[in-house]
């Protein structure tokens, strides 16, 4: 029940105050333009052309031939940059889970009322919902985009849209599970990003070292949040789902650090 | 009793029952303390350790609260008030020893809505209204929407605050945001609220304000502060603490200590005059004359201590002898202050 409260708490803290708004309005001006001059003209060029051979023409040489299968090109030109833009966002947005609210001791205030995990949790599973608003709205941008477009593709794009969501969803989990490791570590949000940086840069040069003593082991290739997302963005729906468990299990690998972290440090 | 003094023994606000004035009764505060019963052990420390690196600021404690009447925590910087208020509330997680508040664990779930804690420095956050934040924090201990709404009224209500729900804690001024964190440490009437330095850098009426809920005494609530006076007033019983251990845990009033105390003199033999202007060498002559008084020596502060064999009496005879030479004074207390218990004079 606390981290039910704590998790609607997040959106709230979100979506009732002027950063929050700030935020949610940063991206979706950032949106609005990849709509409205990546979505809206890729897709007007691949309608006024052979579409099926011109979308492979143009996936092909992109490593992207798969995406021809998608029901619409909205779809896959949505897909292409959420993958790209919806990380970096998540950085920025799950950064405060906990850091503000700890160097200014209001953390305290409800830990005399909730165990630390269901704090922890709350937070990252309010964050999770953000997200997924963020996702579901700029997907329903597109599938109305669709709608105008290409209305004889909207209801295979419907079908498709669950699968979207879904995938993206799981491949921003553990983003922003490592934030909420940043955060619990950090005193502000933008210690905490920085924080994610440094640990971005130590871990890839970890990697490199370790490739360099062991060989291209692939449990390296796993190691990073979204390190699946290359291969993600040449395949079509269902087979996206093979790589779930990647970000899954980096996700609970994260979520048990940060508890640990978040457990162990005075408020 | 002193005519600006605001102490029971005048104008019936709550004195400070550790040193009764003018020969009042020497008896420890009563209180209605919520769920527990008076004398109910509600924290237990066994051999506390709380280390930060090489520094032990909590050092081997023993120490057991019992409901009742306020509790004072005392010391200098650095002694450990904090991090034992800290400890005790779950902030902090005690390097070695067992704590036990309440039956739990500090920091369990379990202490929801039982355990309350006005911690020192901590702040709302800036974006979210006072009374949002309130009822999340009530909804955290239970109670549901409409209820929830209904417990922050009342605490606001309790601090005086009944107009601020709508607020953001940075439209009020630290003495009232000092009161929304008291408002918040009250939801849910707990069993034991620790009050990390209340009236800290706040003006003297939103103090006043404060200490008024406190003497109040509908919880039992441990006091950490530097004012020793304000404690005095509000405490039945004192903690010291110095470099993270427990150095005198006692009543205040009866002289009954429960550890070794410095106390040079039982209380009921000495009474402390704080006079105006008076002529030293002529007012200790005229005291040492009455039959009631054994001794009379100046403080280096300027009160006046008297060794009498009967404290009523002996006051009764001292105000006689002042009216009767025009002399002014300004306070007649019996015993020691907590000053001078604790640090001597």
């Amino acid at each position: 029940m606390s981290l039910l409260i704590i998790a609607r708490d997040e959106l709230v803290r979100l979506f009732a105050t002027r950063r929050g708004w700030l935020s949610v309005a940063a991206f979706v001006a950032l949106w609005a333009l990849a709509l409205i001059y990546v979505v809206v003209p890729i897709t007007r060029f691949l309608a006024n052309s052979d579409e099926s051979d011109m979308l492979e023409m143009v996936l092909g040489p992109l490593g992207l031939a798969a995406l021809a299968g998608w029901p619409s090109p909205q779809l896959v030109v949505y897909w292409v940059i959420a993958l790209y833009l919806l990380p970096p966002f998540a950085v920025l947005v799950a950064a405060d889970q906990t850091a503000s609210d700890l160097g200014r001791g209001t953390l305290r205030f409800h830990a005399l009322r909730a165990s630390r995990p269901a704090i922890y949790l709350g937070r990252f599973s309010g964050q999770c919902l953000v997200q997924l608003g963020l996702v579901l709205a700029t997907l329903a941008t597109v599938l109305v985009a669709i709608g105008v477009q290409t209305p004889d593709r909207l209801p295979d794009s419907l079908l498709a849209a669950p699968f979207v969501v879904l995938n993206l969803m799981v491949l921003l989990l553990p983003w922003v599970a490592l934030m909420g490791v940043c955060s619990a570590v950090a005193r502000s949000p933008r210690q905490a990003t920085l924080f994610a940086v440094l640990a971005w840069i130590v871990v890839t040069l970890a990697l490199s070292l370790a490739r360099d003593a062991f060989g291209p082991l692939a449990l390296f290739d796993h190691v990073m949040p979204g390190s699946e997302a290359g291969t993600l963005r040449g395949l079509a729906d269902p087979a996206t789902l093979a790589l779930l468990p990647v970000p899954l299990i980096q996700t609970l690998v994260l979520l048990a650090l940060g508890l640990f972290a978040f457990g162990r440090r005075d408020l | 009793m002193s005519p600006q003094s605001g102490r029971r023994s005048l104008d019936g606000s709550p004195g400070r029952d550790g040193r009764d004035e003018f020969g009042g009764p020497d008896k420890l505060p009563g209180s209605a303390p919520g769920a527990e019963t008076r004398g109910t052990a509600l924290a237990t420390c066994r051999g506390l350790v709380k280390r930060y690196g090489r520094t032990r600021a909590l050092d081997g404690l023993d120490l057991t609260l019992v409901a009742g009447a306020p509790i004072a925590l005392v010391g200098p910087n650095g002694a450990g008030k904090t991090t034992l208020m800290s400890v005790l509330a779950g902030f902090s997680r005690p390097s070695g020893g067992a704590v036990d508040v309440l039956g739990a664990r500090p920091g369990s779930a379990a202490l929801a809505g039982r355990l309350g804690a006005l911690p020192q420095d901590a702040l709302f956050d800036p974006a979210l209204s006072i009374g949002h934040q309130l009822r999340v924090l009530a909804q955290l201990q239970g109670f549901d929407r409409r209820a929830a709404r209904g417990e922050v009224d009342r605490v606001l209500a309790a601090v005086g605050l009944d107009d601020v729900a709508g607020r953001r804690p940075t439209a009020l001024s630290h003495g009232m945001r000092k009161r929304v964190a008291l408002a918040q440490a009250l939801l849910g009437k707990p069993a034991l609220v620790l009050l990390d330095e209340p009236t800290a850098g706040i003006d003297p009426e939103n103090a006043r304000a404060i200490r008024e809920l406190i003497a109040a005494r509908e919880t039992t609530y441990l006091v950490s502060s530097h004012n020793l006076d304000e404690l005095e007033r509000l405490c039945g019983s004192v903690i010291q603490l110095e470099h993270g251990r427990l150095v005198r845990h006692e009543r205040l009033g009866a002289g009954g200590s429960t550890a070794p105390s410095a106390a040079a003199a039982p209380d009921g033999d000495e009474l402390t005059l704080r006079l105006n202007d008076v002529p030293a060498d002529a007012f200790a002559a005229a005291a040492v004359a009455l039959d009631v008084v054994r001794s009379a020596r100046q403080l280096p502060d300027g009160d006046w201590r008297l060794e009498v064999d009967d404290a009523t009496r002996a006051a009764a005879d001292l105000l006689a002898l002042l009216a009767a030479h025009g002399w002014a004074w300004r306070h007649v207390g019996r015993g020691r202050s907590l000053e001078e218990r604790l640090y001597g004079r």
